[in-house]
C-alpha cells in the first residue's frame, strides 16, 4: 500500500468518527507541513499557527475532498496557502533566525572540523533562504522538502509544470546571489 | 558555457544528452565554469540536506483539543437555528394543508371569483390555467431547493464515503 493509499484509508477512517485516526493523520504529516509553514514564514509561532489552522481545515473539509486525487496535493496547497496569507498578513519579516540555528546546532553537533564546515554552510543557506521572497522560498521547499514531482509543485501553486520549473530554477539563481552577497560581505566584515 | 537553466537540469538529472556532453567537455576545459558549477552544485546538495524542521511536542494535542471546542460549538442550539426554522414552517404548512382538506371536505359553500368592473380581458382571463402555472412554478422552486439542500449534499456524501 503506498502512502497516498494510507492516506485515504485514515481518511475513511476519520469520516467514520475514529478519532485515532485523525491524531494518526497529524503525526505523519505535521514535520512537512511545519517546515513548509516555517520556512515561508521565518518564524516558529506563526508556522505552527499556520500548521495547525491547516490541519483544522482538512477536518473541517473532510467531505470536500475528492478521493481520486493526492492528499499531501490537497494538503500542501492549503498549507500553502495559509503560509503566504499569514505572510501577507505579517507584512514585516520577522527574522528567528537565531533560535532556529541554536536548534539545529544542537540537534548536529559535532567535534570535527569538515563537519562544522558543512553546518556553517547549512547555516548560511537556511539564512540566504530567509532572505528571499516568500515565493521563491516556497519554491525551494516545495521542491526539495520531499521531492515532489513539477507536476505536484504545479497543482499546490496553481500555475503550470513549465511555470514551476522557470521558477523554481529562478529561486535557486538568487539564492546563489543571495549566498554569494553574504560571503562577500562576510569578508568585508572581516577586512 | 551552459546557462543556470541548463546546470541545474543537469544537476536535477533532466540534461538532454547534448547538454551533458557539453557540461563534461567544460567541465575540463574551462576553470571559470568548474568553479560556478560547483557552486550550484553545492547549493543543490546542501538544500537536498536541509533538516525538517520539528513543530512543539504540544503541537497534536493542541489541534485536537481545538477539534473538540469546534465541535462543541457547533452542536450549540443557535447553529442549528436554520433547522428549527425550516422545521416550524413545515409543521404550519402540514397544519393548514390538513385543516384546508378537512373544512373543504365538509362545506357546501362554493368561493365565486369575483369579476373586476368594466375589465372584459380579466374577467374572461382563464385563472385556472395561471393558477397550475404557478402551482407548477413553485414546484420547480421546491424541487430545486430539495435538491440543492438535501439530495446533492447526500449524494455527494454517499459518493466519498464509496470511494
Amino acid at each position: 500500500m503506498n502512502d497516498n493509499q494510507q492516506d485515504i484509508n485514515i481518511l475513511n477512517r476519520i469520516r467514520t468518527g475514529d478519532k485515532a485516526a485523525f491524531k494518526e493523520l497529524i503525526n505523519r504529516h505535521k514535520d512537512y507541513a511545519f517546515t513548509v509553514a516555517y520556512r515561508i514564514l521565518n518564524n516558529r509561532e506563526d508556522a505552527e499557527e499556520v500548521a495547525q489552522d491547516a490541519f483544522m481545515q482538512v477536518f473541517r473539509a473532510l467531505y470536500s475532498f475528492n478521493a481520486d486525487s493526492k492528499f499531501t496535493t490537497w494538503f500542501y496547497r492549503i498549507v500553502f496557502n495559509a503560509a503566504l496569507m499569514q505572510k501577507r498578513k505579517n507584512k514585516v519579516m520577522l527574522i528567528d533566525f537565531e533560535t532556529s540555528s541554536e536548534a539545529f546546532q544542537v540537534s548536529h553537533s559535532s567535534d570535527s572540523a569538515v563537519d562544522l564546515q558543512k553546518n556553517e554552510r547549512k547555516n548560511a543557506i537556511q539564512k540566504a533562504l530567509q532572505n528571499l521572497s516568500a515565493d521563491d522560498t516556497a519554491m525551494i521547499t516545495l521542491f526539495y522538502l520531499k521531492e515532489l514531482s513539477l507536476e505536484e509543485i504545479a497543482e499546490i501553486t496553481k500555475i503550470s509544470a513549465k511555470t514551476a520549473k522557470v521558477k523554481i530554477h529562478r529561486a535557486r539563481k538568487r539564492l546563489a546571489e543571495e549566498m554569494k552577497k553574504m560571503l562577500n560581505e562576510e569578508v568585508q566584515s572581516l577586512l | 558555457m551552459l546557462t543556470y537553466e541548463q546546470i541545474f537540469d543537469v544537476l536535477d538529472g533532466c540534461a538532454t544528452k547534448e547538454i551533458l556532453t557539453q557540461h563534461r567537455n567544460l567541465l575540463s576545459v574551462s576553470s571559470e565554469y568548474k568553479t560556478y558549477f560547483e557552486d550550484l552544485e553545492a547549493i543543490h546538495l546542501n538544500l537536498l540536506a536541509l533538516p525538517i524542521e520539528k513543530p512543539s511536542v504540544q503541537f497534536t494535542e493542541n489541534i485536537l483539543a481545538n477539534i473538540a471546542y469546534a465541535q462543541v460549538k457547533k452542536n450549540s442550539w443557535s447553529s442549528q437555528l436554520t433547522w428549527i426554522f425550516f422545521t416550524i414552517m413545515l409543521v404550519f404548512f402540514v397544519g393548514t394543508i390538513s385543516l384546508a382538506l378537512f373544512y373543504f371536505s365538509n362545506s357546501n359553500s362554493v368561493i365565486e371569483i369575483p369579476k373586476v368592473k368594466n375589465m372584459g380581458v380579466i374577467n374572461t382571463f382563464h385563472i385556472e390555467i395561471l393558477v397550475k402555472v404557478l402551482i407548477l412554478g413553485n414546484l420547480i422552486v421546491l424541487l430545486a431547493i430539495f435538491d440543492k439542500k438535501i439530495l446533492k449534499p447526500y449524494f455527494l456524501n454517499k459518493k466519498i464515503r464509496l470511494s
